[in-house]
């Protein structure tokens, strides 16, 4: 079975100029060295002042005609979803016009039930899907790839968000809330978490959340105790760095008593013995009824084997 | 007939790749906006898949993805992280959601649920005692304040342990367990080696009687068959 004439033209042509791209990509690297003569020098500048003016003007062509970033972002968008698009007819078109009507109808319906399994598939079994961990890892790398470098943090009502992590040249990292608020994330791209195929800051607001562990700055020169804790004098709180937030141990240690705890220890020793415990033994007792009734069996059973 | 459902797998095949291939695509051509709505879908469907997420900051460093089920004999979440199992407790009551499904950052060495907060705490609260801030002062004094960045950081997560109150391990109670249930196995048993040996004998006792008064009771003459029943029976009742 033989393709149709126009799309054999069509490969055929693109391999014509993929061949003549490489050949010419070549010829560059080539003759890409420093020892040539001042014509070629000429030359050289000529055609780079004229790769400006080209780019230039399809910059201002395209500026013209697209706007501003986003609209030119938008345009991208769409002419991404315009190939996915292109493509999945050309393929329909294949098969129709190659194999017949039958196989573009079943590729059409493979194309649409194979799109829609996987969120269909989530959707029904949500947390039941078997291998779910798997699933859910490969979603999260999914993500990770998308976004490329991402955030998670901790908004200020105790809620996570993760998601990607944008840049500002002015206030560095910050990730946008869905609520239209930003978290700013002071930090470097090295101290970013590598996670999934991306990096990966976690971080927590700095807003009301931290109001219970903050404290008061006392001012003055005096570092006479103003409060005592367990009988120890406490030096008055005092902030000595600019943009910071002065905090409390005193304060964390109340939130965090009894973190951590030795309860999980007991708690497994308890579920041990009461579970597989030593209470289910046989009591001496019926330990010497069995017995009594096993020399009576034994008396029986030999005595009756011998008279007979 | 063969081609045309050849071509319906290729379809298929196609469609399947969609799901990720295609947001991909959008992701890398549409800039920040578009990547984060499309990372944020992937993480909606992460969260459906996984219902309660905890993310695990392991001990050499890395993050552990993994799901969490309360166990209530623990009264915490069990979770596995590189094969082996133990618990994270929530006693600080920082496990909330992520798309609106149950989400908490733990640590892999000890048994807490903790919050990006907490390691800033852990990290800053260090420096400071390294610096001479928070110590106890020659005085007799104490000082208990120190300062952290306004704005938020990205914390070693694995250092908030410092900040805890104690110092259970996440698998301090699957280890109780297993070897408070090791040391009773001797107890286990509903009878003792002891015991069994008493029925053995019990039985053998029973057959030797039987053997003895078989043997002498039916040879001697005159009734002295039932010369040694009797004589057990007299020692039985004490005459």
């Amino acid at each position: 079975m033989s393709l149709p004439v126009p799309l054999s033209a069509v490969i055929v042509g693109l391999l014509v100029l993929i061949t003549a791209a490489a050949g010419a990509v070549y010829y560059v690297r080539e003759h890409d060295d420093d020892n040539h003569d001042e014509s070629e020098t000429g030359l050289r500048e000529q055609l780079g002042a004229l790769r400006e003016w080209i780019n230039g003007a399809l910059h201002t062509a395209a500026d013209a005609v697209y706007g501003t970033d986003r609209k030119r972002r938008a345009w991208r968008v769409a002419g991404a979803l315009g190939t996915v698009a292109t493509l999945g007819v050309a393929f329909v078109a294949v098969a129709w016009l190659g194999w017949g009507a039958l196989a573009g109808g079943l590729f059409v319906v493979g194309l649409v039930a194979g799109a829609a399994a996987p969120p269909i598939t989530i959707l029904m079994f949500r947390d039941g899907l078997p291998l779910g961990g798997l699933v859910g890892t490969g979603l999260a790398i999914a993500a990770q790839v998308a976004f490329g470098k991402a955030g998670l943090v901790r908004r200020e009502d105790g809620q996570y968000e993760w998601g990607a992590l944008r840049e500002d040249d002015d206030d560095g990292y910050y990730v946008a809330l869905a609520d239209g608020g930003r978290v700013p994330i002071d930090a470097d791209v090295g101290e970013l978490f590598a996670f999934g195929f991306g990096k990966l800051a976690i971080s927590e607001a700095h807003g009301s959340n931290l109001d219970t562990y903050r404290a008061t700055h006392t001012p003055g020169e005096s570092d006479h105790a103003t409060e005592h804790r367990a009988g120890i004098p406490v030096t008055p709180p005092r902030k000595t760095g600019e943009n910071t937030i002065l905090v409390t141990l005193a304060k964390i240690q109340r939130r965090v008593r009894g973190s951590a705890s030795s309860d999980l220890v007991r708690r497994g020793r308890d579920k041990a013995l009461d579970q597989a415990g030593g209470t289910g033994q046989l009591s001496t007792l019926w330990t010497m009824a069995f017995a009594a009734a096993l020399l009576v069996v034994g008396f029986a059973m030999t005595a009756g084997v011998l008279l007979l | 007939m063969l081609l045309a459902i050849t071509w319906g797998l290729i379809g298929l095949l196609l469609g399947g790749s969609a799901f990720i291939l295609v947001p991909w695509t959008l992701a890398f051509l549409g800039g920040v906006d578009v990547r984060d709505r499309v990372g944020r879908y992937y993480i909606n469907q992460m969260t459906t898949v996984l219902g309660d997420v905890a993310l695990v900051a392991r001990e050499q460093g890395g993050l552990a993805l993994t799901t969490a089920s309360f166990d209530p004999e623990f009264s915490a979440d069990r979770v596995t992280v590189g094969g082996k199992a133990g618990h994270l407790a929530d006693s600080l009551n920082v496990k909330s959601r992520l798309a609106g499904k149950p989400f908490g950052i733990g640590l892999e060495s000890h048994a807490e649920y903790i919050t990006p907060a907490f390691a800033e705490f852990a990290e800053f609260a260090s420096t400071a005692k390294h610096d001479g801030r928070l110590a106890v002062r020659a005085d007799g004094g104490a000082r208990l304040d120190f300062e952290i960045p306004k704005t938020p950081t990205v914390p070693d997560l694995r250092g908030a342990h410092r900040i805890l109150d104690g110092d259970a391990r996440r698998r301090f109670g699957v280890l109780s367990e297993s070897w408070a249930e090791k040391s009773q196995e001797k107890f286990g048993q509903r009878i003792s080696l002891g015991q069994t040996l008493i029925l053995m004998a019990a039985f053998a006792v029973g057959s030797g009687m039987a053997l003895l008064t078989m043997k002498y009771g039916t040879g001697g003459g005159g009734g002295g068959g039932v010369e040694v029943p009797i004589q057990i029976a007299r020692v039985g009742v004490g005459a």
